[in-house]
């Protein structure tokens, strides 16, 4: 039996590992899966493993040299390196380029490709890894989504709470504060619906409904000071198209913007945020003053869901007194260019504001033809990230919590319906880099059979930590503490 | 001799494997012919994968093993023989090992201690009739035997015990919380053996703590509610449920045995009653599945899953067959009955020789339940309707309780998306579908198909739906469907389900005018003027008080609604004399639909 063992052992590792012989240039550089040719990585992330797109690839050997230094190699069915020498390369290579050498055998033959690149950011990517909510692309019913976590320097995803642990309820997003796992939200829906709220004193289970708001918490956004949290209160429905392009419409029959006081479980109001109009997708500035969000004309719902189009507002906020303003300024008004803008995300210098424009409604994602925009907060200039949109739907996007100029966004680029998640780097001028998939051990094989979007994506500055045990007990007892609304 | 004779040792073993080959047999013939549609229903709420990643994700929870061997089992379901050889084979096993292993205990087992050997079978076979009931918890039923029978046969007491605590550990991850009924087994059998007091004790305590420690590590390992780990994973379809029944069975499995091999039952019961206690057992059996079929295979559920069934295979025949011999009276099989009636083009002529439930009956609404949506799912598919079709299937597969994936869901999602032209998407459903042992070859022919240019629109099927294909986008709306299929038909004329479908959903709605209006649009186009047609004519011209037209009704259909208008006028609506025109257009406006029975 042991020999029997052996034998295959060998036979196995002799399948994988061929050495390239006879082989010919090809003259053009190799199309590879996830095409990471001329992208600009931090020198933490994972190895860059990739496959060529091509289907009857039997073997390839990759070099990597550093311009500053370094080699490694990797040889077998697909681009798979080790972690550890991927990043002493990395580290080595910082501010520099990587050569990628890849020699194939296809059909029999080596076939030897022009070397291509791969630039090693001088900026560092300081988070820990990113959070998300795999989701099946679906309609109305869910099976087990959950809120996960994924460590940026290698390939570990950890569960942070998946559905089953709580009977089968429906998870919301997950926003932490700037990246600080030791604030965040979390929403709950169904039978135990509740919203988790984790600050400085532990963890708090709340009922976010109240007979004052038009609906519960949903859309939310921590104030840097940690005490605040701007949330849209929304009542959402959704409709799905007959035709081939589109499939599904979510709308808001009313939505309000309110600031959620975690001390008190108070409901910040203000008239100017609580009108017959549709306010959503709150959004606190990098000093924590203004409140950015978007807000839409009034429009009977659902007949006139193509003509709800979102401009980019703001209001004051007074985090002394916990007050916002009376008054609510408009910074974009697309309505005059019959577009939508949604999800303001300012960078946490408070140089940037991202945001995406479509054609109307309010969830992007659902929009093939939403893309990424960004505004020079001093000079209000705006412009289209060319460089980073593609003709699909690309939205969702968030800054790392360095300040550092990385950020992410989810795209459905690859296939129309699946949303997957990029990385890339915005300079001084507020030019991006080419943005990369998110890495995965055999990137090929993983997205292939992955039949969950990556949604609301953030980045985390340090693993978060959730007793999944004591989360269900808590969210089973509904023992809530109840929000209300300041007066 | 009597019926059941005190068998020299031949005789008898003769007679146990005639009697144990009737049994499988009879179990092999049941899922054959009258329940073989629940073993399509059960293959279509899994997709099973031949990849490792499948293998690992599967072992990596507690019952993994026993999920994996089920689910590879069950995707041969599509071949129904098979299936029924899987369960009958199973049932079989689950005697035998029951047997075998009473035999160990005590080999002079009397007759009747051999045909109690049959209940946990048994209850099996009832048990299964549960549509929920997953064939893991049967793969882990006879792994526990298998144990059990090794157990059995060790000697020395510690030996023992140390087997089961490997058993036991081993077993709850492999297996699942079957492990229980070893538990319990093993304290019996301990208590049996006369090992001595201290023994058993520490046998029953050592089991039983080693049970919850397993259990508790598990559950620091794996992402499930620790309540869920006590109760079970893979063996119901509804994760949250644990039926008493299955409990009650993994109890048969640990005591029928001690049952079977009874010394105080056999004192009891002297040889000379043994053939009267074995034919009673026989009759009690036969009445208890007389009973108990009744009891756990529920009717209107399995009639369900004949419809569903048959609108998978399209063997609309079938259903039509079904149809007329038992008036289908749920909203799933008057939609099912629909659909063959379109499909065959007899809608228009023979709706109301079925019951009808209103426009519903054509088009149910949406419910996340995946068993009532997926033959709604099929009529928008042939409809035409990709995209609301793609949204059913979708629904279907994400509502299935234990979070599987659905291989016949993928396919028909690859299929949407590959009419929509997002071949990409397809491609990646066709890259998963070809990792399975039975949908592998139709996933590499489409994937081909999708790679030639052209070929999709002249294939017989794809073809015509794409040219059926609404290319303006605006929200779908089931209370304005009537206008939807008036747009398919507009769209492509030869959508002859789409046209009887508008036809017959406004007469379903009670909206005559509407109907006219339809009409009149179908016959700019062709001539089409079936039997419900003229009888739809023929009402709206006698409720305006209008000469019937004569070139468009004939004269027998006038000449019948005459006769309808006349009994009604005379003896009202509830006239016994109207039942001869239950089958008719104003019969379901002024009576209301033919009865369901």
């Amino acid at each position: 039996m042991k020999y029997l063992l052996l034998i295959i052992t060998i036979i196995l590792l002799v399948a994988c590992v061929e050495h390239p012989s006879n082989v010919t240039k090809v003259g053009i550089q190799p199309k590879i899966y996830p095409d990471y040719i001329g992208v600009t990585i931090p020198s933490e992330i994972a190895p860059m493993n990739f496959s060529l797109e091509e289907e009857n690839v039997e073997c390839i050997e990759v070099t990597v040299k550093g311009v500053n230094g370094g080699e490694i190699h990797t040889n077998g069915e697909w681009a798979d390196f080790d972690i550890e020498d991927w990043h002493n390369l990395t580290r080595q290579n910082i501010g520099a380029t990587l050569k990628f050498s890849v020699v194939a055998k296809i059909e029999g033959k080596w076939k030897q490709y022009d070397t291509f690149e791969m630039y090693v950011s001088e900026r560092p990517m300081s988070d820990y890894g990113v959070t998300y909510r795999r989701i099946a692309p679906g309609f109305e019913t869910f099976s087990n989504i959950g809120i996960y976590q994924r460590c940026l320097a290698n390939f570990e995803e950890y569960a942070i709470l998946e559905s089953r642990a709580v009977d089968g309820g429906c998870m919301n997003c997950h926003y932490s504060n700037r990246g600080n796992p030791d604030q965040f939200s979390l929403h709950i829906r169904g039978k135990h619906g509740c919203t988790i709220l984790r600050n400085e004193d532990g963890d708090k289970y709340v009922d976010t409904k109240t007979k004052e708001t038009v609906g519960s918490c949903t859309y939310g956004y921590w104030h840097p000071g940690g005490r605040y949290c701007a949330y849209s209160l929304n009542r959402i429905y959704q409709n799905f198209y007959v035709g081939p392009d589109k499939i599904i419409e979510p709308w808001d029959a009313v939505s309000d913007i309110a600031v959620l006081d975690t001390k008190t479980n108070e409901l910040i109001m203000s008239s100017a945020t609580s009108t017959k109009d549709f306010e959503t997708t709150p959004a606190f500035s990098a000093d924590g003053k203004t409140l950015y969000f978007c807000k839409a004309q009034y429009r009977d719902m659902p007949a006139g869901y193509d003509k709800v189009c979102y401009s980019l507002c703001s209001i004051t906020f007074d985090e002394e007194h916990g007050r916002m303003g009376d008054s609510v300024s408009v910074i974009i008004d697309v309505e005059k260019i019959k577009k939508s803008l949604s999800l303001p995300r300012p960078s946490f210098d408070g140089r940037w504001l991202m945001y995406c424009l479509s054609d109307y409604g309010t969830t992007p994602l659902n929009r093939m033809e939403s893309d990424l925009y960004i505004m020079d907060i001093q000079t209000g200039e705006t412009r289209l990230m060319d460089e980073v949109n593609s003709r699909e739907a690309d939205a969702y996007h968030n800054w790392s919590s360095g300040a550092n100029g990385w950020f992410l966004f989810g795209s459905k680029r690859e296939d129309h319906i699946y949303s997957l998640l990029y990385f890339a780097c915005v300079d001084e001028t507020g030019h991006s880099t080419k943005p990369f998939l998110m890495p995965q051990r055999n990137p090929k094989k993983y997205y292939r059979d992955n039949l969950h979007s990556f949604n609301a994506p953030d980045f985390t500055a340090k693993k978060v930590e959730l007793d999944v045990i004591q989360t269900r007990a808590r969210v089973m007892s509904e023992s809530r503490e109840q929000v209300k609304v300041k007066h | 001799m009597g019926i059941l004779p005190n068998p020299t040792y031949k005789k008898r073993r003769v007679l146990e494997t005639v009697l144990t080959t009737i049994f499988g047999l009879s179990a092999f013939l049941f899922w054959l012919f009258p329940y073989k549609s629940a073993l399509s229903y059960h293959e279509q709420f899994q997709l099973f994968l031949t990849t490792s990643t499948y293998f690992k994700e599967a072992l990596s929870i507690p019952g993994g093993l026993a999920r994996y061997c089920g689910e590879f089992l069950v995707q041969m379901y599509v071949m129904p023989v098979f299936g029924a050889i899987v369960l009958s084979l199973i049932l079989v096993a689950v005697q035998i090992l029951i047997y075998a292993i009473a035999k160990k205990i005590r080999k002079d087992m009397p007759i009747w201690g051999y045909l109690l050997s049959f209940i946990p079978s048994l209850l099996i076979w009832l048990y299964i009739g549960d549509e929920n009931v997953l064939l893991p918890f049967c793969i882990a039923s006879v792994s526990l035997l298998l144990a059990v029978f090794y157990y059995t046969n060790i000697e020395r007491p510690y030996h023992r015990l140390a087997t089961a605590v490997v058993i036991l550990l081993c077993g709850y991850w492999f297996m699942g919380t079957i492990v229980y009924a070893f538990v319990l087994y093993a304290t019996i059998y301990e208590a049996v053996r006369k090992s001595g007091t201290t023994h058993l004790v520490v046998t029953g305590v050592t089991l039983c703590l080693t049970t919850v420690a397993a259990i508790i590590i598990v559950s620091n390992i794996v992402n499930y509610p620790i309540e869920r780990l006590f109760n079970d994973l893979v063996y119901y379809r509804i994760p949250t449920t644990v039926p008493l029944m299955q409990y009650i069975i993994m109890g048969m499995l640990a005591v029928v045995p001690f049952l079977c091999s009874s010394n105080k039952a056999g004192n009891i019961i002297k040889s000379k009653y043994e053939n009267a206690v074995a034919l009673s057992i026989l009759l009690l059996y036969g009445a208890m599945m007389a009973g108990g079929v009744g009891l756990f295979y529920d009717e209107k559920k399995y009639e369900l899953m004949d419809y569903d069934c048959m609108v998978r295979t399209n063997n609309w025949q079938g259903i039509i067959r079904k149809a007329s011999e038992r008036q289908p009276d749920l909203p799933m099989s008057v939609c099912a009955t629909n659909l063959a009636l379109g499909m065959t083009g007899q809608l228009c002529e023979s709706a109301f020789n079925y019951f009808q439930n209103g426009a519903e009956g054509l088009l149910p609404p949406f419910q996340r339940n995946s068993n009532s949506m997926l033959i709604t799912a099929e009529a928008y598919f042939l409809l035409g309707l990709t995209n609301t079709a793609q949204r059913f299937y979708f629904e279907a597969m994400e509502g299935i309780p234990n979070y599987a994936h659905s291989g016949r869901c993928l396919k028909r999602l690859a299929e949407t998306n590959l009419l929509n032209g997002q071949y990409a998407v397809a491609e990646k459903y066709l890259k998963i579908l070809e990792n399975t042992l039975f949908y592998k070859e139709w996933a590499r022919q489409t994937s081909a198909l999708m790679k030639e240019e052209g070929a999709i629109d002249k294939h017989p099927l794809y073809g015509n739906l794409r040219r059926s294909h609404l290319t303006n986008d605006y929200l779908f709306s089931e209370s304005e469907i009537d206008k939807i299929l008036g747009q398919l038909f507009i769209k492509n004329k030869e959508n002859q389900l789409a046209m009887q479908y508008m036809l017959l959903c406004s007469l379903l709605q009670r909206d005559v005018n509407k109907f006219m209006q339809y009409l009149s649009v179908v016959q700019q186009y062709k001539q089409y003027n079936p039997t419900i047609c003229q009888q739809g004519i023929a009402f709206a011209y006698m409720q305006a008080n209008k000469q019937i037209p004569q070139n468009m009704v004939s004269p027998a259909i006038i000449e019948r609604l005459k006769n309808f208008a006349t009994i009604v006028t005379a003896d009202g609506k509830q006239s016994p004399r109207l039942a001869a025109h239950n089958n008719t257009l104003w019969y379901y406006l002024i009576v209301g639909s033919k009865s369901q029975n």
